[in-house]
């Protein structure tokens, strides 16, 4: 078992020092990146220079979901770098390649390549997570501290079952790729705002179905201690990391599944 | 784990049994709807390989060839039929199996793409779990073989396609597989290369009875490798037999062509026939097992003036065709 | 003259045949499409006037940008980038005519065919679950017509211009996220231009990036008026003009470099 993390581990590395050969672009491309998303956030500064409060929320409030929301999205988009690429792969017969190997496809598509300049956009948004916690009132207790640390690693879980879930539709047709994009990057944005200000069925098909509501809203409204307009069980606030365990193992069917059907039905 | 010159273990390594792969393809019809047919890319197909055999597999394209390689590997799922692969079943022990065989793809490469070859066999070395001294041992032995030394710290991305080739060669060899199956290994090599890479396959399967599967289009493959030969088409297999007696069956014709220094009258050769007249240049049906290229020429050129030539051999394709125009 | 036209129309059947992608994207389209209008809606629920604009019409703004975005193409083309990268363009420069042109024709003809696919069906989900504001004069539409080409012209320019460093530079995804980032922001599809600081505003004015966005939505929204028009689509035409010349020295400093590279 160790030593297959280890094979994992090692196939990683090797993509990560192909990327250093390009030295230059590679330090221009993470600057764009930190930029990038950087000019998204002065959006959310453009909304604040209007008002106080956004649907009760603050300025650093909604800085606290938009920072764990970009900060764990690209973690997650970096670590899932090749399985957006999986059309192409499977277009070029790279895997058939992969099926060829002692190893399972999951963990060699997912180690065929990691982004690193998604760090770029990593930071920006961690900063932006970091500004928000020193300027929103949290009243710490070691239950909140444990809620917070479950939140971020489960938002980043939850990501990235999303990330595989949708991709696995390259298996089945290359036309809707698209579709992945909608509950991915939507993902990442529809989780940077409180969810009570969307539609009731939009919450109800990407905060519940989608189970985007506990990449960080919830857990949020207990560490900032703020009451739900929507009126949700407070056991829900707890259950990130339930949910994400369900995210990853749904995501996991879905994929064996959809290589079963690429098996079956060939390119 | 495997040690090499012999292994243990059943006779028996491959055993396909009535393996049926049906396709569907849609076609568009107008603008929206879609029109959906069935393609049996290989309808019924049964045979047995034992270990250390090295068998050609062969067949005009889209005769099912690579779907039936694909099959065997555990890429590709069967819609019915048995199949097992050193005891293994492809569908549901492809990891099992993986770790045993070796798959050579002609036109893709096994490698990676931007590390140097050193790097990829390391990588393999891993993802294979090759035991230290088996790793040494066959790297050095196919790197003097092969002569990778010149090359091996070069990126895939910049080798030729030769040496690319004989770099997926080892890499497929390194963990010392009971099987090799090879998908059109020559193709678009040149002569020279061509012959190492023979070479190679034919000491491998002497000197450590690797089974060797190899499926090509090229005819002097099968006849400098294969004792035993698999003629598919159409998805079904119409020969499995040595190569020497499908010659002698079906051996097909090959053709002179010759240019004269003037038209002149159908030349009469015995052991050849004129199958054509165009002024100055006549078509001449012969067969090589009867009478070699160089005696037809020379008769030819003591009855008339030859100014050009040329020789056209059957290919796999003419083979094919007789044979399944007697089946 | 009728070169022109056939081009566009090629540009146009090119992009056709993907009509699942289309599909797929309209669905992505509208769905980004929801986020941002229930953020200003947020927001409105708040400020009710802010920069003079009414709910409705901030939620028209989203689905009329969100609309316009595959037309302007803001993210991804490369297209003039990967026939360098091939060597294809030696000889495209080579052939007799405009080369520069050839592109914004067939770039005109991509953007009506998304413009029509991708850009209307997010504006009709929009319109059955949101109120909008749709134009009351019906001149509103001709001049919007005009204006959307232009800002797919403006768009062209700069991606234009963006592909070409592909001359200079090994990878221009480098160059091309920096500018995608910030002509995303600064031409007012991520937030109206309007709701930004006035300082903020006044510095973005000289920009040619609202060329893209803010101008086209100003005239749809019917926030400017007669000669309010003309004037919106006159700025939006200089923009065009100085672009797409500087596009032209940055292709002739290029062609200078192939040749003087052998091609």
């Amino acid at each position: 078992m160790a030593s297959r993390a280890g094979v994992y581990r090692r196939l990683a590395m090797s993509r990560v020092r192909a990327h250093f050969e390009y030295r230059v672009s590679f330090a221009l491309q993470f600057i764009g990146a930190f930029l990038l998303n950087f000019l998204e956030f002065i959006a959310v500064l453009v909304i604040f220079h209007h008002i106080s409060f956004l649907a009760g929320w603050s300025l650093p409030e909604v800085a606290f979901l938009y920072g764990s929301s970009a900060f764990m999205f690209k973690f997650a988009d970096m670590l899932m770098t090749n399985m957006d690429r999986l059309p192409t792969i499977i277009r070029m017969g790279t895997f058939d390649q992969v099926l060829t190997r002692p190893l399972g496809t999951l963990g060699q598509v997912m180690t065929g390549d990691v982004d690193l300049r998604q760090i770029g956009a990593m930071t920006q948004g961690c900063l932006v997570f970091l500004y928000a916690l020193g300027h929103v009132h949290i009243e710490w207790t070691p239950e909140r501290v444990a809620v917070l640390g479950s939140m971020l690693v489960s938002a980043a879980a939850i990501f990235c079952g999303i990330f595989v879930a949708m991709n696995s539709i390259a298996f089945w047709t290359t036309d809707a790729r698209e579709v992945a994009n909608s509950f991915t990057y939507g993902g990442q944005a529809f989780t940077e705002y409180p969810l009570h200000i969307f539609g009731v069925w939009m919450r109800r098909l990407m905060g519940y179905l989608i189970p985007l509501a506990f990449v960080n809203y919830l857990p949020s409204l207990y560490i900032l201690g703020k009451g739900d307009p929507t009126h949700t069980p407070v056991i829900l606030r707890f259950l990130s990391p339930v949910v994400a365990v369900a995210v990853l193992a749904v995501a996991g069917a879905i994929w064996r599944v959809s290589v079963r059907h690429y098996r079956s039905t060939g390119s | 784990m495997n040690a090499p010159g012999g292994f243990g273990g059943a006779p028996r390594v491959v055993e396909l049994r009535d393996i049926r792969k049906t396709f569907n393809v849609y076609r568009r019809r107008g603008r929206i709807r879609r029109e959906r047919s069935q393609v049996d890319a290989v309808a019924g197909i049964s045979f047995t390989i034992e270990r250390g055999e090295m068998v050609g597999y062969v067949g005009p394209n889209g005769a099912g060839k690579s779907t039936t390689v694909k099959m065997l590997t555990g890429i590709l799922v069967p819609s019915s039929g048995f199949v097992r692969v050193l005891d293994f079943e492809p569908t549901r022990q492809r990891v099992d199996l993986a770790r045993r065989i070796g798959v050579v793809f002609g036109q893709r490469t096994q490698l990676w793409w931007d590390l140097p070859l050193r790097d990829s066999f390391e990588l393999l070395r891993h993802i294979y779990r090759i035991p230290p001294d088996v790793y040494d041992r066959n790297l050095a032995e196919f790197g003097e073989v092969l002569d990778l030394e010149p090359f091996i710290d070069t990126p895939v991305r910049q080798l030729s396609l030769g040496q690319r080739m004989r770099g997926d060669l080892a890499a497929a060899l390194l963990h010392a597989p009971e099987i090799l199956f090879l998908d059109e290994p020559t193709i678009g090599l040149d002569v020279v290369a061509k012959a190492r890479i023979r070479e190679f396959l034919a000491r491998i399967n002497q000197e450590r009875r690797t089974t060797i599967l190899l499926t090509t289009h090229d005819m002097d493959d099968i006849e400098r490798l294969c004792k035993r030969m698999l003629v598919i088409d159409h998805g079904r297999v119409i020969y499995d037999g040595d190569l020497a007696t499908v010659k002698a069956r079906y051996g097909a014709d090959s053709v002179l062509v010759v240019d004269l220094e003037e038209p002149a009258p159908p030349i009469e050769v015995d052991g050849a026939t004129v199958e054509r007249v165009d002024g100055p240049r006549q078509w001449l049906r012969f067969r090589r097992e009867q009478m070699s290229a160089a005696a037809l020429i020379a008769a030819v050129a003591a009855k008339a003036s030859v100014r050009d030539l040329a020789i056209s051999d059957p290919d796999i394709e003419d083979v094919v065709r007789r044979i399944y125009g007697s089946a | 003259m009728r070169l022109w036209w056939e081009v566009a129309r090629r540009g146009f059947r090119r992009y056709a045949t993907y009509r699942g992608a289309t599909f797929a994207g309209v669905f992505t389209n509208t769905v980004f499409g929801f986020i941002r209008a229930y953020v200003l809606i947020a927001l409105f629920a708040v400020a009710p006037h802010i920069a003079g604009f009414h709910v409705s019409e901030a939620v028209t703004y989203t689905f009329v940008s969100q609309g316009m975005l595959m037309p302007l193409y803001l993210w991804g083309w490369q297209e003039i980038a990967d026939t360098v990268y091939s060597g294809q363009i030696a000889t495209d420069l080579y052939r007799p005519f405009d080369y520069q042109s050839y592109w914004l024709a067939q770039d005109l003809g991509r953007a009506t065919y998304h413009g029509i696919f991708r850009g209307v069906p997010p504006f009709i989900i929009g319109a059955i679950f949101f109120t909008l504001r749709v134009p009351h004069d019906p001149w509103t539409w001709l001049f919007f017509a005009l204006s959307f080409y232009l800002a797919v012209a403006v768009s062209f320019a700069m991606r234009f211009m963006v592909n070409l460093s592909s001359f200079w530079l090994l990878d221009v995804r480098g160059v091309h996220g920096v500018a995608a980032a910030a002509w995303t922001l600064l031409s007012g599809f991520t937030i109206p231009l309007q709701f930004f600081p006035l300082l903020a505003k006044r510095a973005l004015d000289v920009l040619p990036f609202r060329a893209m966005f803010e101008l086209p939505l100003n005239i749809f929204l019917e926030r400017v008026h007669g000669f309010g028009v003309v004037s919106t689509l006159a700025l939006q035409l200089f923009w065009v003009v100085v672009l797409l010349g500087c596009g032209r020295v940055m292709l002739r400093a290029a062609t200078r470099k192939l040749v003087l590279q052998g091609g």
